[in-house]
């Protein structure tokens, strides 16, 4: 089962590095994401499935590196400074950790012959590897998920009933609107072009101002 | 463990990383197949406290060293300490010969080091078992299926980011 299943993903060559990002080269490529979007919703709807076909660029295996410079400048002191190499490994130490859960918590769902990883198969994987101290954090915060998923349920007067994320059930269903809503799930996802078919032009600033959002969020330590 | 603050603006569940990008990150693996919403949502979050940790792990090495720059071995040295991201990551991290450069301005050696295929199911038992022998917790579930590397060295330091070699079914 697995061993027919399973392919390792070629890494394409690195034609961005790290130390190149900015903000400008960020935009750009959320503008080029969304066209790979639009190609994973078109991919999407022939496949009936998940799997991400598409061609994957380097910077797409990696988490931005300004969301995780401005996460770990919370947890710093204010006057430390992080070297670029320390950076860019502390990037691909989170897509590590993203591939480590998800490979585990992929495991236990098709060991139970079901093809949706649920939100408890992602609590049995980090119980499974370690992660314990992370349980407890993790179930508060999907029980407030819940309640705005209610939420936001009755606010699209169109509940969906399995909480899968499907590109295209979400770009039929959601309209995106033209300033960066309050909540949470939409303004997140909304600049990086993924659940919706088109973004507003003024997607940069849509995402800057979610930056500045985010910025006056405190930090508790969790760990 | 509550913020105050973000009860009060009712973003309590407000993201800082991007779920589109963690998607895709999560669909790297081609056995995945879907992922619900609440899981990913999960994995953005654990992934920030993950990020955190090692934020803070980190600066504490800074600060034992007297450093007021944070660079690729006390990143190391925070992995290290750690036994659950150790099995994990130790291996991925660049050797400590490019530590001592850590400043190196040009094509930093961490990502070029980087194994091609993502982490499946198959390259997580090949982590349980290359550092130490008995790590009997976490591995009893996978049985080995790639035996040619798991025969590889057992080598828990320098060696393991070099040797592993690119994972291909085919």
């Amino acid at each position: 089962m697995e061993t027919g299943g399973f392919h390792g993903y070629r890494k394409l060559p690195n034609t961005t590095s790290g130390l190149k990002l900015s903000v400008s080269d960020m935009n750009m490529n959320m503008r080029q994401q969304q066209v790979a979007s639009s190609d994973q919703n078109c991919s999407n709807h022939s496949a009936a499935g998940e799997e991400n076909e598409c061609t994957v660029r380097e910077q797409d295996r990696f988490m931005p590196i300004a969301n995780v410079i401005r996460i770990m400048r919370k947890i710093l002191p204010p006057h430390a400074k992080i070297s670029d190499d320390a950076k860019e490994t502390i990037q691909e130490c989170v897509s590590e950790y993203i591939s480590f859960i998800t490979g585990e918590a992929n495991e236990r769902c098709q060991r139970e012959q079901r093809k949706t990883i649920t939100a408890e198969d992602v609590l049995w994987a980090m119980s499974k590897l370690g992660f314990d101290d992370y349980i407890e954090p993790l179930t508060m915060y999907l029980h407030r998920y819940r309640e705005l998923e209610g939420d936001r349920t009755s606010m699209r007067g169109e509940p969906l009933g399995k909480r899968t994320v499907e590109y295209a059930t979400l770009a039929t269903a959601f309209v995106p609107p033209p300033f960066h809503h309050h909540n949470g799930y939409f303004g997140a996802a909304m600049p990086m072009g993924t659940y919706v078919r088109e973004t507003p032009p003024n997607a940069a600033s849509s995402h800057h101002h979610h930056g500045i959002s985010n910025a006056h969020e405190p930090n508790a330590r969790s760990i | 463990m509550v913020m105050a603050d973000e009860e009060e603006n009712g973003v309590s569940i407000q993201l800082e990383f991007p779920k589109g990008r963690v998607k895709k990150i999560m669909a790297l693996d081609k056995d995945v197949k879907r992922v619900s919403s609440e899981a990913l949502f999960l994995v953005s979050r654990s992934t920030e406290l993950f990020l955190q940790f090692l934020a803070e792990k980190s600066a504490q090495v800074a600060i034992e060293k007297k450093r007021k720059t944070v660079n690729l071995e006390h990143i190391r040295v925070a992995v290290k300490r750690h036994q659950p991201t150790r099995d994990f990551l130790l291996d991925e991290l660049p050797p400590p010969s490019q530590a001592a450069k850590p400043d190196k301005p040009t094509q930093p050696a961490g990502r070029p080091k980087l194994d091609p295929a993502p982490r499946g199911t198959r390259c997580i038992d090949q982590f349980f078992r290359k550092p130490e022998p008995e790590n009997t917790a976490q591995a009893p579930g996978q049985p080995p299926e790639n035996p040619a590397q798991a025969q590889s060295p057992e080598n828990p330091d320098q060696d393991q980011a070099q040797s592993p070699v690119p994972v291909d079914e085919s």
